[in-house]
């Protein structure tokens, strides 16, 4: 691996690196209008392009519709070029899913032995407790086919079960937060501190995007039918990384991106002439101030001129055959579904998107566990599982990551009252479970344990970093190579940490 | 031992400086003076070869209260012990011949109790720091290369890795000669035992250094239990809390991870026997065991760690053509909204995808494109085109053409024959076509992934397919297979007597009646309560809560006993 490169090499001193994108951009500033005012008819759209390109590859010539390009590449040839990551925002349970207990059935509202609590901390929600009553899950578990004995999963999820010969199950993840924001930040940007670049904008950044029409990072929201936390615009940001790499939200309703049509009156042709306008402006402004900022604004409006045209066929499901709609199940045809989100996500990744973001809101289940799980797990279990059959058959899934999880697991004792019938689980980050599908992962495996309560790992903890550095790993990455210097500092999605883990991999 | 004692045997260690120190300076004065020519005065002399006698005596009294209560049993122990009274009997003669000034007797012992007191020190120094303390900062330079076959280092709680330490070190699987206790606890032992109760100090009369050792055990009793494996105090007073004076190691010390706590007690839930393999590697515990014990801390399921690859497996290197292509040629296919970039940093394969502009390409637009670039591609994505056979025949001219997706384009039979005989080609993605003739898709040497969901193929087309050696074929028609096996309905809950033997989960649960006691409709046969340690069926949720709330009052309901 010596002749790896990284993604940054000897950066020059900042305030020289200044001077030589002032000399840099004078330069390009002043030829390519000298060429315009040549050839006269150029538009200033495909100047931009040109000057774009010249600033990563300067051997290339390009148009105005000229993707951005990937800043540098894998590290080495991947098994997988996209990822579709399905986060369950709230933290569904372990317990009632994948983490099957069967130890557990006869300790119902037993106090939870402090051998085992050991005097970790707990939320505030449920520290003030008087006891710890172990709730064991009300669901019933069967024992499905995968490439080792057998993989145990919950009567919630009978169609993700039933794709368990694909599936890398990862019971013993584990995270340092306890709270929903600090949890799903870190497992989005590696760190609990909100300001770095989520996992998508690095992606973005190192690969750079397969689809010039559509953005290389795009996020899809599904409302929650559970108890529902904040969901932050800056969980797909960009954080220090340029801001065409912060993740593109399409909406949940009818229309994923609004005003997508030209008010009436208005042609492509004038549009083609207001962005060759404003570009203009936006460009000298670029030369004077040097903000990359400006540079970011310019490509966002050339991507919104492209995603008028690539949008409303992508959005448009007519294509798709009956059969492939049913297999995503009936809430398909309602915008904003997690069936059609997942639609989306596998007509996006075969239009090259790098990364589509997926989030299922409304897992926090405090209380009334059951009748929620059961809803929760009713509007994911067939889409998802759709979403890997589909994308299996259409030879997709071999280099494409799809991901599942939330931010922390959750707590094998009731916080509030423990009946036969009903239970709520608090916050849980000493282990939880996550499963990967495709793009070199492991197929048909289950990896690491927990205790006979779902509350320690006792066999092969697996780490937010361990993860990522392992999927980055899968998308050809060396995750200690992808750098990006920020205020004379560099940074790494995995900051100082991460392992690539051999056992999750093909 | 009394703590009193004990704590004058402690004081040993700081107690020994002294006739060091003061036989130093006393030799030294004498040097100095007989250098000069000059006497030392009679009662500087005196006054500190009693000194010296004294606290040597001190140091040997304490130092063989110390020697018990440390449990040291060495050759370099007694070496220690024997040179020290040594010096004491010296010392004392000195003194005596000082006393009477029996200048000859005085300096000939002086002499020797300097050559016992530099023996006795190292002897000691040895006991504490060990023999090779000196030497190592040299010896280790010469070593490091050498892998060494212990734990580097005492892992963290989040990474339980020493216990399968052995075979992550080794790369490989154990060979079958090394037993489990080998693999697993004796490391261990090793790390966190052994200098207590090892070949230099024998506390507690326990050695943990031979099988035969611990089974003898010590001043209480063997350390294993062949009987009942899991009571062994190995095991048992590793589980006390810190603070108990029984548990062990002493909580001054570095405490073993769970992880090795566990493979601890895998190996003595397996028997505890030194000489058994260890057990195959089985990474999913079996879940259908169900609690034994009815203690607050259950026997916790000992899984078998996950085995793990020591690093990843490095992949074929794949041939690759010369050079890159031309810098023009890559260009144009950007410019036309073409995705093209080598497959990796330093490669000269690259990857081809026409997804942005895809349903407008068809043959004459793609393959003016393509034409310069054909030896460079290795994966090739042409889904929702409208390419034909043209296109098709110009992979013939593509050699390290790996991954070809035509899914959902115009092709047809006559189309796809053109890919025949291509001998790079190892996934081809024809989902959504009108193919039917599996012909030319037989003649593909390295084709491994075949994806043809949606085509023409005919079952026996398929069928040849399958039949084909390597080949994983995928038509979409897998059906959703069915659970394996399903655990019993849970229990909801146990009510009644808690000391009534309740049926284990695991079991079949047959339910002792049939209709509901609460409402008198036929159960659910997931709706179980365990009552009285017998199990009752209910019809609902509602009335199973209506039952546990009060179930004296429908138990006439149920059948007797």
């Amino acid at each position: 691996m010596s002749d790896l490169r990284p993604h940054t090499t000897n950066l020059p001193h900042p305030v020289e690196e200044h001077y030589l994108d002032l000399t840099r951009r004078r330069f390009f500033s002043l030829s390519t209008q000298t060429l315009a005012a040549g050839l006269g008819t150029l538009a200033l759209g495909s100047l931009l392009g040109a000057k774009a390109a010249a600033a990563t590859d300067p051997s290339s010539q390009a148009t105005p519709t000229q993707p951005p390009l990937p800043l540098l590449g894998p590290n080495f040839a991947p098994r997988a070029k996209r990822v579709i990551y399905l986060h369950m925002e709230g933290a569904p349970s372990q317990l009632d899913l994948f983490d099957y207990k069967p130890q557990l059935r006869g300790r119902y509202g037993e106090d939870l032995p402090e051998s085992i609590r050991k005097g970790q901390r707990l939320t505030t929600m449920t520290s003030g407790q008087s006891k710890f009553p172990v709730a064991p899950s009300l669901f019933r578990f069967s024992r499905y086919a995968n490439n080792q004995d057998g993989a145990w999963v919950s009567e919630l999820l009978p169609y993700t079960a039933a794709m368990s010969h694909e599936i890398c199950y990862i019971r013993s993840m584990h995270t340092e937060a306890i709270n929903h924001e600090p949890g799903i930040t870190f497992v989005q940007t590696g760190n609990q501190q909100p300001g770095r670049p989520s996992f998508g904008s690095w992606v973005s950044y190192g690969l750079g995007s397969m689809n010039a029409n559509l953005p290389t990072f795009v996020v899809l929201i599904t409302q929650g039918l559970g108890n529902m936390q904040a969901l932050s615009a800056r969980f797909w940001g960009s954080g220090f990384l340029p801001s065409e790499h912060q993740g593109c939200r399409l909406r949940s309703g009818d229309d994923p991106v609004l005003f997508l049509r030209d008010p009436e009156g208005i042609t492509r042709a004038d549009r083609r002439r207001m962005l060759d306008l404003v570009g203009e402006l936006n460009h000298q402004e670029m030369n004077e101030s040097l903000d990359p900022e400006i540079r970011t604004r310019i490509a966002q409006y050339e991507m919104a001129y492209r995603m008028q045209m690539s949008v409303p066929e992508l959005t448009d499901f007519s294509d798709e055959d009956e059969e492939t709609l049913n297999l995503y199940g009936p809430e398909v045809k309602k915008p904003g579904s997690f069936a059609a989100n997942c639609l989306l996500a596998r007509r996006l990744s075969e239009r090259g998107v790098r990364f589509v973001q997926l989030y299922m809101r409304g897992w926090d289940q405090h209380n009334n566990l059951p009748a929620e799980m059961r809803a929760q797990c009713k509007a994911v279990d067939q889409p998802q599982a759709a979403l890997l059959a589909d994308l299996r058959r259409r030879g997709m899934l071999d280099d494409t990551l799809v991901i599942w999880g939330g931010e922390f697991g959750r707590t094998v004792y009731s916080q509030g009252v423990l009946t036969p019938t009903n239970y709520g689980r608090d916050h849980h980050p000493r282990c939880f479970s996550m499963w990967v599908a495709g793009g070199g992962f492991k197929p048909g495996i289950t990896i690491g344990a927990t205790d006979d309560y779902s509350y320690n790992i006792i066999d092969n903890p697996v780490d937010v970093h361990d993860l990522h550095a392992t999927l980055l790993h899968c998308l050809g990455i060396e995750h200690t190579r992808m750098i990006f210097r920020h205020q004379g500092r560099d940074f790494r999605l995995t900051d100082v940490f991460g392992k690539v883990r051999p056992e999750l991999i093909i | 031992m009394e703590p009193l004692v004990q704590f004058i045997g402690r004081l040993h260690p700081m107690l020994v400086h002294a006739p060091i120190g003061i036989l130093i300076g006393l030799v030294s004065l004498e040097i100095l003076y007989k250098f000069h020519k000059q006497t030392l005065d009679h009662s500087v002399r005196f006054i500190l070869i009693l000194l010296a006698t004294a606290s040597s005596i001190a140091s040997i009294a304490t130092g063989l209260i110390f020697r018990d209560d440390e449990g040291y049993s060495s050759l370099t122990a007694d070496l220690h012990q024997w040179f020290g009274i040594g010096l004491g009997v010296v010392l004392i003669i000195s003194c005596i011949a000082a006393g009477k000034r029996k200048l000859v007797g005085y300096a000939i012992t002086l002499c020797l109790s300097a050559g016992l007191i530099t023996a006795a020190g190292h002897f000691g120094a040895s006991l504490t720091h060990g023999a090779d303390f000196l030497t190592e900062p040299f010896a280790s330079k010469k070593t490091t290369s050498a892998p060494t076959p212990t734990p580097t280092s005492p892992t963290t709680s989040n990474s339980p890795e020493t216990a399968t330490h052995a075979s992550t070190d080794t790369n490989s699987t154990p060979p079958a000669t090394i037993s489990q206790f080998e693999l697993t606890v004796a490391p261990i032992l090793e790390n966190h035992c052994i200098s207590c109760h090892g070949p230099t100090k024998v506390k507690g009369n326990l050695r943990l250094d031979s099988p035969e050792a611990m089974l003898a055990g010590g001043e209480h009793g063997p350390a294993i239990l062949t009987a009942a494996p899991l009571d062994s105090p190995i095991l048992t007073r590793l589980l006390l809390p810190l603070d108990d004076e029984d548990h062990m190691p002493p909580d001054s010390r570095q405490q073993p991870t769970d992880a090795e706590i566990q493979a601890i007690r895998a190996w003595l839930a397996a028997g505890g026997s030194f000489t058994a393999p260890p057990p195959a590697q089985n990474p999913q515990a079996t879940p259908a065991a169900a609690p034994t014990s009815s203690s607050a801390t259950p026997a916790s399921s000992t899984p078998t760690p996950t085995p793990k690859p020591a690093a990843i497996a490095p992949r074929p290197k794949r041939p690759e053509p010369a050079s890159h292509p031309e810098a023009s040629a890559i260009a144009a296919l950007r410019a036309a909204l073409i995705h093209i970039a080598p497959i990796a940093q330093n490669s000269t394969l690259y990857e081809v995808d026409v997804a942005a502009i895809a349903p407008t390409m068809d043959d004459a637009a793609i393959d003016k494109l393509l034409i310069p670039i054909l030896t460079n591609i290795s994966d090739l994505n042409l889904a929702r085109t409208k390419i034909g056979q043209p296109t098709i025949a110009l992979t013939a001219r593509m050699p390290h053409l790996r991954k070809l997706d035509l899914s959902g384009t115009p092709i047809d039979d006559a189309a796809i024959a053109a890919i025949a005989n291509h001998k790079s080609l190892e996934s081809l993605t024809i989902t959504r076509t009108s193919i039917s003739d599996p012909a030319p898709l037989l003649t593909l040497p390295a084709l491994t992934n075949l994806y043809c969901w949606n085509t023409k193929l005919s079952e026996d087309s398929l069928s040849t397919l399958r039949a084909r050696p390597g080949l994983t074929l995928n038509s979409g028609s897998r059906p959703a297979p069915a659970a394996l096996e399903t655990e019993p309905p849970p229990v909801l809950a146990r009510v009644g007597d808690a000391a009534a033997p309740g049926p284990s989960a695991a079991q079949s649960l047959k339910p002792i009646n049939t209709m509901c006691p609460v409402s008198g409709k036929p159960i659910d046969a997931s709706k179980l309560v365990v009552y009285q340690g017998r199990v009752v069926g209910l019809c609902c949720e509602h009335c199973a809560e209506a039952f546990l709330a009060d179930p004296a009052k429908y138990a006439d309901k149920l059948p007797k006993p």
